[in-house]
Order: structure tokens, then sequence, then C-alpha cells
């Protein structure tokens, strides 16, 4: 997948384009968490019970997998509806299309690389099938980052002082 | 959907529809008839059976021509040439079970050099994402305010 900061500079980018057209309608911020979810929900923890396993022996297999439905479409619609309940009411909707939209087009960004085979199993539970296009390789968004970052600093404090336009 | 009026039963059923399906993930993971593990509960079934170990971690070489990686299964030995490796480099192998020998026989090979990068990223983005958020969202009555949002 992606690096990280490639994913929440993408979705920013996204995010505030969305919300630029349609105010009110998208949280940019939403948008950014969710472009994050599908990675620290899923890839975080199993690296944690990885790093474990490590320096305690074993763990049991299921438990070293059982995060990855956290990284499937139904599993992250569910986490985005139930993380959109933490906000103020009045501001679910837009939090939970920012949610949904940053984790979509985070799977997005993860389908394009390549993993030899082992992809995303993107129809989970109703297919096992793994998913990939495998058009980049899976560090090639390295060199990206930074040109990215970079792009969305500029963006922010343009943003910043033109509050009228502000995302 | 979002209404107040649901959130305590929705966030319930949320919960344990995320646990149902993490957990009979994590059994279907663990039971399938394919990959390392499966390779080593049944070799002679399994000799010559295609394996796909993507972004493992060399954990030892032993040798010219044979090393270990690690992930979420630990020490498959690899069949296969190991200059330029080093423990804890990251690759991902493509190869063939080999019953008689009890490890995987390189086909392919694809080495992640620039996987500490990547780890970096992603720590740099987890601080920035830390250092932003209270910017973006408060806490106020119980509930998060989106201050993105006008």
């Amino acid at each position: 997948m992606p690096d990280l900061v490639t994913h929440a500079a993408v979705g920013w980018l996204a995010g505030r384009a969305l919300a630029r057209r349609r105010p009110g309608r998208w949280s940019v911020a939403a948008f950014v968490a969710g472009s994050y979810a599908p990675d620290l929900l899923s890839r975080v923890p199993t690296l944690a019970l990885v790093m474990l396993q490590g320096r305690v022996g074993p763990l049991p297999p299921a438990l070293l997998n059982a995060f990855e439905p956290l990284h499937t479409p139904l599993g992250l619609a569910l986490a985005a509806w139930g993380l959109a309940f933490l906000f103020r009411e009045d501001q679910r909707p837009a939090v939970l299309r920012g949610l949904l939209g940053g984790m979509a087009l985070h799977l997005f960004l993860d389908l394009l690389q390549d993993h030899q085979g082992v992809g995303l199993p993107l129809l989970y539970p109703l297919s096992p099938r793994l998913f990939e296009l495998g058009w980049i390789g899976s560090e090639s968004s390295v060199y990206a980052a930074p040109f990215l970052a970079v792009l969305v600093a500029v963006l922010a404090r343009r943003d910043r002082r033109r509050p009228a336009t502000r995302a | 959907m979002l209404s107040d009026r649901i959130r305590v039963p929705a966030l319930l059923a949320i919960v344990l529809a995320l646990a149902a399906l993490c957990v009979a993930y994590g059994r279907f993971a663990a039971a399938r008839p394919v990959g390392w593990r499966a390779c080593l509960a049944d070799p002679l079934a399994h000799d010559g059976d295609a394996i796909v170990l993507s972004v493992y971690t060399i954990t030892r070489i032993d040798g010219p021509d044979r090393y270990e990686v690690s992930k979420t299964v630990r020490g498959v030995p690899v069949l296969g040439p190991t200059e330029g490796l080093e423990r804890g480099l990251s690759v991902s192998v493509v190869g063939t079970f080999d019953a008689r020998r009890r490890a995987v026989v390189e086909s392919r090979r694809v080495v992640h050099r620039l996987r500490p990068v990547k780890q970096a990223l992603g720590l740099v983005a987890l601080v920035a994402g830390l250092f932003l958020a209270p910017r973006a969202w408060r806490w106020r009555a119980g509930r998060l305010e989106d201050r993105t949002l006008a």
C-alpha cells in the first residue's frame, strides 16, 4: 500500500476539492481521517501483534489475521458509521461522507500496487477472492510523498489566508 | 441512520458486527488449506504448491543459498541465493513448497529496500495527524465537533 503521507495528502486534496464544490456536505478532516483509517484500524494492530510475537513467541494465527476485515469495504463502512456517531448530530452526514470517501480512496490507492497476487479481500465476507491491479510497486509512493506534502502545505496556507474559500 | 435516538443500539450493533467479522476472518485465515501453514500440516499433499510470501522480513541467513523470513508466520525457510541480502531486509518471495526439504524454493524475489523509508513516512504521518487533530476537532458537550465544517 502507499505510505501514509501519500494517503493523507491525497485524502486532503480530494476532500478539499469536494468541500469547495459542495460546502458543508463534505468534512475535509473526516476525509483525511478516512484516508488513515484502513491502516490505523487494520495494519497497525497487526504490526503490533507481529512485534509482540517476536518477543513472547507464537501467537494464534486467527488473532494475527483478525484485523483484516477492517481493511475491507464492509468493515470500513461499519467503522465509519460508528465513528460518525461520535460527532455532533447535525455534522454526522458530512463526517460520514468524508470518512467513507477517504476510506474508498485509500482502498483504491492500495489496489494500484503490486503485492505479487496477495491483494485485498474487497468482497469479504461474500468472497475470499483477493484483488490488486499491480500497476505500481509497493514502495513507489515514497517518491511522490514529499511533493504531495509540499503541495498540501502550500494550499493549506493559501486557504488560511483566504477565509472565504477555506475548505 | 445517524440520529441520536438510535445511537446506543446502533453502536452496539456495529461493535458486535465488526467483532463477528474479525473472528470469522481470523478463523478462516488460520484454517485456509493454502500457504505455508497448510504445507507444514500436510507436506506431501502440498508438495509443489505455489507459495507467495508478501513483504516478509529476513530473520536469518543460513549460508549462500538459504535464508529465513518471518511476518505473521515465523521462521519460513527459503531456498534461494542470499547474495545482497541481510537480516532485517524486507522481501517478497514467490516460489514452490518442497516437501522433502520443508522449505520454499524461491523462483522470484522482490527486495523492498525502501521499506524503512515507507515506515518512516508512516510515523511522520501519524505524528502530523496527532498534532493536527485538535485543530480539526474539539470535544464539546460529550460530542466531537468538526471545525472544518462551517
